[in-house]
C-alpha cells in the first residue's frame, strides 16, 4: 500500500486464552502499513484491542494469526528500535531522573559518555535539565510522563509506541504536552503509534487517526488528518480540525461504543471451550 | 511539629499510669510480691545495675538476640530468593516451610536445649527459626511487589530475567522485606527468651525465672523493662536501617509491627 511502510500488518488476529479456559478475540482481520516518519493515532472504545495492538508491535506479545513485518523483518520480542510510553510514567523510584532515563542504555549495556550527553540533551529539550538529580517522587505527574519520553528517546527508537500517556493528566497538563509533543517529534521524526481515548487529541497529533470498533477489535476507518505541520495551539482553531472531530464521533454514534453493548459482546466473544 | 505533639502525648499519657498505679497499690496497700509499686520497681532496677549482677543476663540475651535475629535474616533471605527466582521451588519447599512454622517454637524448645546444650546456642537457634519465617515471606511476596507495566517497562528495554530481577524487583521487594525484618525484630527477642525460659544458666529469661522463684515481683518486672528496652532498641535498628535502604519511600509510613 505504501512504499515507505516500517510496519506492516495483514490479516493480524489475537486470541487471548483466559483463565476460565476461554477465548477472548481481541484483534481480527487487521491490516495496517505504518510509514517511517508517520504519526498514527489509534481512538477506540474500551477494551477494543489498543493496547493489544501495541503490546504485540513492542514484542510483549505476540499475534495468533497473519503477518507482521516491522522493517522487513519478522520480529521476536522485544527490540533496540522499539521504544514505548506506557500511561503510568513507570519510573523506578529508586533511579534519579537522569538515571532512570539512562535505563535502557544500561540494560542494552551500550552505555557511554556521549548516551549521559544525548540524555542531558533529551532532558533539557523536555525542560527537565534542573531535575536530572531529583527522584520521580519530587515531580509532578506531567513531568514524570516528560522523563518518561525521554527514557523511550535515548535509544534513538525508529519506533515509538505511546499508550495513552497524558491519560493520567489534568486536561491543562495535556494540552501543553501535546505541544510538546509535537515540538519533540519535528526535530527527530520517527513513526510514533499513539492511543487515546481524546478525539481531539488523536486530530491535533495525527497525520492519519486509526478508528477502532468495539470488540473484537477491528480496523473501522482510517482518516487522513489534512492539518499542516508543523502544528501548534492556532491547529485547534482550522476548520478541517473540528470537521474531522465530528467525522469521528460518528462513527462511534453509528456503531456504538456504550458501555453496555461491550459487555453484552464481551460474553458473545468468549467462546467456551 | 504533629509528631511532636503525638508523641508528647504518648509519654504524658504513660507518665499518668504510673502515677495512678503508684497511687493505687499505696492506698490499698497490695503486697509488693502480687503488684510492686512502680517506685520499687524502680528501685531494683537500679540496684540490678548496681549490684552489676545484671550484665552478665544482659550481654548473653543481647548476644542471643543479635546473632538469632542474623541468622533468621540470612536464612530468610536465602530461601525467600531462591523462591522468588526459582518459582519451582516454592512448590517443593514451601509447603515444609509452612509446616514447620505451624509448629508452636514453645513446643519445641525443649528438644533444641536437649540437642544443643544449655548454653547459648540453642537459644540463638531458637530466635533464628521464630524470626526466619516473617523474613522468608517478606521476601517471597516482596519480590512479586513489581508492578506489571514495571515488569513489561523492563521487558520492553530488553532486560533480561536477571537484570529485571536486579534493578527492579530487588529494589521493590525492599519495603517488604525490611517491614519483615522489623516483625523478625521483635520475634528474635520472643525466642531467645522462651529459650532461656525452657533451660539455661544465664540470660535474663533465666533471671526472671530466678526472681520469680523468689518471689521478687519488683525484680522481675525490672529486669521485663530491661527486656523491653532491648526489643525497642533492637526494632528501632531495624526500622532505621529500612528507611536508609529504602530511602525513595516516603518518611510518615507506619511501623511494620504496629499496622500487623
Ligand atoms: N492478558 C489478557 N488475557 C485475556 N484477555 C485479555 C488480556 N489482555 C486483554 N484482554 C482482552 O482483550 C480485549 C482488548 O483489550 P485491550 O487492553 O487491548 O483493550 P484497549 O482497547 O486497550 O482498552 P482500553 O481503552 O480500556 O485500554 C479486552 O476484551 C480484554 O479483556
Ligand atoms: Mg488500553
Amino acid at each position: 500500500m505504501r512504499s515507505d511502510a516500517l510496519i506492516q500488518i495483514r490479516s493480524m488476529t489475537k486470541r487471548y486464552e483466559t483463565r476460565a479456559k476461554e477465548t477472548v478475540l481481541a484483534l481480527t482481520d487487521v491490516n495496517l502499513d505504518i510509514g517511517k516518519t508517520e504519526f498514527l493515532t489509534v481512538v477506540g472504545p474500551s477494551g477494543c484491542g489498543k493496547t493489544t495492538l501495541l503490546r504485540i508491535l513492542s514484542g510483549l506479545e505476540s499475534h495468533t494469526e497473519g503477518t507482521l513485518l516491522i522493517d522487513g523483518t519478522v520480529p521476536s520480542g522485544p527490540r533496540p528500535d522499539i521504544s514505548m510510553v506506557f500511561q503510568q510514567a513507570t519510573l523506578l523510584p529508586w533511579r534519579t531522573v537522569l538515571q532512570n532515563v539512562l535505563l535502557p542504555r544500561q540494560l542494552q549495556k551500550t552505555m557511554s559518555p556521549q548516551v549521559v550527553e544525548r540524555a542531558r540533551a533529551l532532558l533539557d529539550m523536555a525542560g527537565l535539565s534542573e531535575f536530572e538529580n531529583k527522584y520521580p517522587s519530587e515531580l509532578s505527574g506531567g513531568m514524570q510522563q516528560r522523563a518518561s519520553i525521554c527514557r523511550a528517546l535515548i535509544c534513538d527508537p525508529k519506533i515509538l509506541l505511546m499508550d495513552e500517556p497524558f491519560g493520567a493528566l489534568d486536561a491543562m497538563t495535556r494540552e501543553t504536552m501535546n505541544l510538546e509533543l509535537m515540538r519533540i517529534w519535528s526535530a527527530q521524526k520517527k513513526a510514533v503509534i499513539f492511543i487515546t481515548h481524546s478525539i481531539p487529541e488523536a486530530v491535533f497529533l495525527g497525520d492519519r487517526v486509526l478508528v477502532m470498533t468495539p470488540r473484537p477489535g477491528r480496523i473501522s476507518r482510517i482518516i487522513d488528518v489534512n492539518i499542516p505541520r508543523p502544528r501548534d495551539r492556532s491547529s485547534f482553531a482550522n476548520p478541517v480540525f473540528n470537521r474531522i472531530c465530528d467525522e469521528i464521533r460518528e462513527i462511534f454514534d453509528t456503531q456504538g461504543s456504550g458501555a453496555t453493548n461491550q459487555e453484552n459482546s464481551n460474553v458473545k466473544m468468549a467462546v467456551s471451550f | 511539629m504533629s509528631r511532636w505533639r503525638s508523641r508528647f502525648e504518648v509519654l504524658s499519657l504513660f507518665v499518668v499510669f504510673v502515677i495512678i498505679w503508684e497511687i493505687v497499690v499505696r492506698f490499698l496497700e497490695v503486697p509488693s510480691y502480687i503488684i510492686p509499686a512502680p517506685s520499687l520497681i524502680l528501685s531494683r532496677l537500679a540496684d540490678l545495675f548496681q549490684s552489676g549482677l545484671i550484665w552478665p543476663h544482659l550481654i548473653t540475651t543481647g548476644l542471643t538476640i543479635l546473632s538469632g535475629l542474623a541468622l533468621g535474616i540470612v536464612a530468610g533471605l536465602a530461601f525467600g530468593a531462591l523462591i522468588g527466582v526459582v518459582p519451582p521451588a516454592e512448590r517443593l519447599i514451601y509447603p515444609y516451610l509452612v509446616a514447620m512454622q505451624t509448629v508452636p517454637k514453645i513446643a519445641i524448645a525443649p528438644l533444641f536445649v536437649l540437642w544443643f546444650g544449655y548454653g547459648i546456642t540453642s537459644k540463638i537457634v531458637i530466635s533464628a527459626l521464630i524470626s526466619f519465617f516473617p523474613v522468608l515471606v517478606s521476601v517471597i511476596s516482596g519480590l512479586r511487589a513489581a508492578e506489571r507495566d514495571q515488569m513489561d517497562m523492563m521487558r520492553v528495554f530488553g532486560a533480561s530475567r536477571w537484570q529485571s530481577f536486579l534493578h527492579l524487583r530487588l529494589y521493590a521487594a525492599l519495603p517488604t522485606i525490611f517491614a519483615g525484618i522489623e516483625i523478625a525484630s521483635i520475634l528474635a527477642v520472643i525466642g531467645a527468651i522462651v529459650g532461656e525460659f525452657v533451660g539455661a544458666q544465664e540470660g535474663l529469661g533465666y533471671l526472671i525465672t530466678t526472681l520469680n522463684f523468689n518471689m521478687d515481683v519488683a525484680g522481675v518486672f525490672a529486669t521485663l523493662i530491661i527486656l523491653s528496652a532491648i526489643g525497642l532498641s533492637v526494632h528501632a535498628l531495624a526500622r532505621y536501617l529500612g528507611r536508609r535502604m529504602v530511602f525513595w519511600r516516603r518518611a510518615d509510613e507506619k511501623s511494620a509491627v504496629l499496622s500487623h
